[in-house]
């Protein structure tokens, strides 16, 4: 069994976490609100460091460029007075357009025209063709016009809105296999985050395994 | 009643978990070409090629993120590329830091000469825009306050097309960033190591080569760590991965028998003509 007192700590933790799944206990409160609140002196210690190399100090070195964010940055705290709270939507304003702005000219070229490109594929092999028919059947589960009207309003293209209602009932099972995949890779991210836990326990802690480095 | 079919579901769970980690059943691992594309690119690297690897890691994702990030680390340090470490979480620096003592401790590397650990940087992605765009610009000193221009290594560094090969390990969407950023703009190869949960979004832009090669999951990482023949975290994880998942099959079979019997047995018990 460990000697090291950190392991000891992280193990009790673990523990303490994991004692939820019998049922809600105040260990599992106690080891929660501690998890939450290292994560969250982290993450200020972080940012302070951030805002001094990056603020204070470019600030100090006559760079006086860097109190423009730094103005925003204060701004955005102005949320907390309802008087001047107003203020904090130029900071948001900003954020907003500067991502929006970064986002949009990558998402366009990777995300979309380079995305479209990858799925028309010649139908050389079984893979494309199934692709392009999951491709297509998927899409029309989406085409909430054609297809709905009623028997009784059919109108000279019933054959056309037959085709769409047939394919997007095949588009449905499709978008169903592939919630299913994600739904098995959540599994598998899930019991990811549990095995090394386990293996943490049983390794570094109790020795009962070999503990890889 | 419920409460308790639910303690009883998790502890089977427990115990089916932890055996194969006390006796390993040594299962054999499928084929994962995504991961064998990525294991080629880099084993196809010039040896001091620098890489820059995003190691945008938190203890919430190391379990799945770390072993990879560890075996692709060795990978490069084997071959002897050189390594820019950086991270795009506040939680990332305390792995990059783990892998810069890797890289001394095992392969007898030089901080500043051949590995360098960037700062965390926050923004996610206007930060890594501003790292691809003008990398100089972006950081001027290194996760110790040293002036980045005293280290040998960032003197061969003006440009992101010097890098041979940006990768990332994340619980985000990095490896999206990259192929909008890196990829589709300077067209410097990009690589994605990504959680199971991200890998049906991500595969498709390995597909369409934007990446080229993609690690998801302990699966990924255990491919890699025994294409690499450094059997570690991930390949003692498999087993008992392979034995959850067909305990959950199993769970989830078993309780679509039940809901379907259940309905009909309500249906035929069910007096006719009324509800």
């Amino acid at each position: 069994m460990s000697t090291d007192p950190k392991v000891w700590l992280a193990a009790l933790m673990s523990i303490g976490i994991y004692s939820y799944l019998y049922k809600e206990n105040p260990i599992f409160r106690v080891c929660e609100h501690l998890y939450l609140g290292l994560s969250l002196a982290h993450l200020a210690v972080m940012g302070w460091t951030n805002v001094r190399d990056l603020g204070f100090k470019e600030l100090g070195k006559g760079n006086v460029l860097v109190l423009i964010p730094m103005v925003l940055g204060v701004l955005l705290f102005m949320r907390f007075s309802p008087k001047n709270s107003w203020l904090s939507r130029y900071s948001l304003a900003y954020l907003m357009g500067v991502a929006g702005a970064v986002t949009i000219t990558g998402v366009i070229d990777a995300g979309i025209i380079s995305q479209i490109r990858g799925a028309i594929t010649p139908l050389t092999s079984l893979d494309s063709v199934v692709a392009l028919i999951c491709n297509v059947t998927a899409i029309t589960v989406f085409f909430f016009i054609i297809g709905s009207t009623s028997k009784t309003q059919q109108g000279k293209n019933w054959w056309f809105e037959r085709l769409i209602r047939w394919s997007s009932t095949v588009g449905r099972f499709v978008l169903m296999i592939s919630f299913g995949a994600v739904f098995g890779t959540t599994i598998m991210a899930r019991l990811g985050l549990f095995i090394p836990r386990l293996r943490f326990l049983l390794g570094d802690w109790i020795h009962l395994i070999p503990s890889v480095k | 009643m419920q409460l308790k079919q639910t303690r009883v579901i998790w502890l089977v769970l427990v115990v089916i978990v932890l055996l194969p980690l006390i006796k390993p059943l040594g299962l054999p691992l499928g084929p994962s070409p995504e991961t064998e594309a990525a294991y080629q690119f880099i084993d196809k690297l010039p040896s001091r090629s620098i890489t820059i690897m995003d190691l945008s890691i938190a203890p919430s994702s190391e379990g799945e993120l770390w072993p990879m990030a560890l075996a692709i680390g060795r990978h490069h340090m084997a071959k002897g590329h050189r390594v820019i470490v950086t991270t795009f979480i506040p939680d990332g620096v305390m792995y990059a830091e783990k892998l810069k003592e890797v890289a001394e401790k095992e392969f007898g590397y030089k901080y500043g000469v051949d590995i360098l650990v960037l700062p965390y940087r926050a923004g996610g992605e206007t930060a890594l825009v501003a790292l691809a765009d003008n990398i100089r610009q972006a950081y001027d000193r290194d996760q110790y306050g040293r002036s980045l221009s005293e280290l040998p290594m960032w003197q061969d560094i003006t440009k992101i097309e010097d890098i041979a090969l940006v990768s990332c390990y994340t619980a985000g969407d990095d490896h999206l960033w990259l192929a909008r950023h890196v990829w589709a703009k300077h067209k410097v190869p990009c690589l994605g190591g990504v959680i199971a949960l991200s890998a049906p979004e991500a595969i498709v832009y390995f597909q369409n080569g934007q990446l080229v090669g993609l690690i998801s999951g302990v699966k990924g990482a255990a491919y890699y760590e025994s294409k690499i023949g450094k059997p570690g975290l991930a390949v003692q994880s498999m087993d008992a991965q392979s034995l959850g998942h067909a305990y959950l099959l199993f769970l989830m079979i078993a309780g679509n028998i039940v809901f379907w019997t259940s309905k009909r047995r309500n249906l035929e018990k069910r007096p006719a003509g009324g509800d």
